[in-house]
């Protein structure tokens, strides 16, 4: 057996498309539990991040409109403040006397 | 147009227009059309910024994506999606904060497991992870995504997690798709490199 492993590299590489394995990199695998193991570990890569547990519960939304509220409210007295708007800029009062 | 938003249409015309014509009369001064769309949007960017930052600070990391949203209306060009605009914004703020914090806690603590991977350099080429099943070897993976950069967190997050496609990746991170290809591989591979210090 030869005893020098496979890349890290090569091992994704492989995972991701077995048809490009060569012959001796798979009697390489066949008979090494560390690349072995990797292989399958790199195999598990994609359907374990997809069950990353979803992160809703930790959102508030009874909060989010008072957060849109007070994120439009308080730019846009900021942007007030600073006088001088750009054309562009009106948009946050069109009624002003601009 | 905005009085007549603000005094005629009902609540739940607001869920009826699409991202552009909110984006729009938000821009106008509408501040129901404004909260409609980060109502649409705030679980989005709330589990993007969560899965970037690993969970720390995800709420002030949220509420400046919004600032920076609401700010940055009026250079959106609706030749991209609201949502590919907003996924960026998002993206890049979490990024940034992340990169503080490492910057932060290494000047401060040095990092109890910056000196560990020092000292430990690359994983033993005889190490492996070979006595772990398949549930704890999926646990591994998904913390050890939290032990990589953020850059490359994020690829991977986008990929596999928020399942966006290479092409609205490479959107977002103003990238070519061969770019972000090389980087989700990129990401794989220290993610197996961690998952085997941890183990």
């Amino acid at each position: 057996m030869n005893i020098k492993h496979l890349t890290f590299e090569r091992i994704v590489e492989v995972s991701e498309n077995p048809e490009i394995i060569r012959s001796e990199e798979k009697l390489h695998i066949e008979n090494c539990p560390v690349c072995s193991k990797r292989l399958v570990a790199a195999g598990m890569i994609a359907p374990a991040l997809k069950k990353t547990p979803e992160v809703d519960h930790l959102v508030d939304m009874s909060a989010v409109e008072m957060m849109a509220d007070n994120v439009f409210d308080i730019v846009s007295s900021q942007e007030n403040r600073k006088g001088g708007f750009s054309k562009e800029r009106c948009w946050l009062y069109p009624e002003s006397p601009h | 147009m905005n009085r007549f938003l603000g005094n005629r249409l009902e609540k739940q015309l607001f869920c009826e227009l699409d991202d552009n014509e909110l984006v729009s009369y938000a821009i106008n001064g509408s501040k129901e059309c404004w909260n409609e769309l980060v109502k649409r949007y705030y679980r989005m960017m709330f589990a993007t910024a969560y899965r970037i930052t690993g969970g720390r600070d995800t709420d002030d990391v949220v509420q400046e994506v919004l600032i920076q949203l609401f700010k940055s209306l009026g250079s959106f060009r609706k030749e991209a999606a609201f949502s590919t605009f907003l996924y960026r914004l998002t993206v890049n703020i979490a990024c940034r904060e992340v990169k503080k914090m490492t910057n932060l806690s290494s000047i401060v603590a040095v990092g109890n497991e910056v000196i560990e991977r020092m000292l430990e350099g690359e994983p033993s080429e005889n190490s492996s992870f070979e006595s772990l099943d398949k549930d704890e070897m999926e646990k591994m993976i998904r913390k050890a995504l939290f032990k990589i950069s953020s850059d490359m967190r994020m690829y991977l997050t986008l990929f596999y997690v928020e399942e966006l496609t290479l092409k609205e990746i490479s959107e977002i991170v103003g990238s070519p798709i061969t770019t972000v290809a090389s980087r989700i591989k990129k990401g794989k591979v220290l993610l197996l490199k961690e998952m085997e210090r941890m183990a």
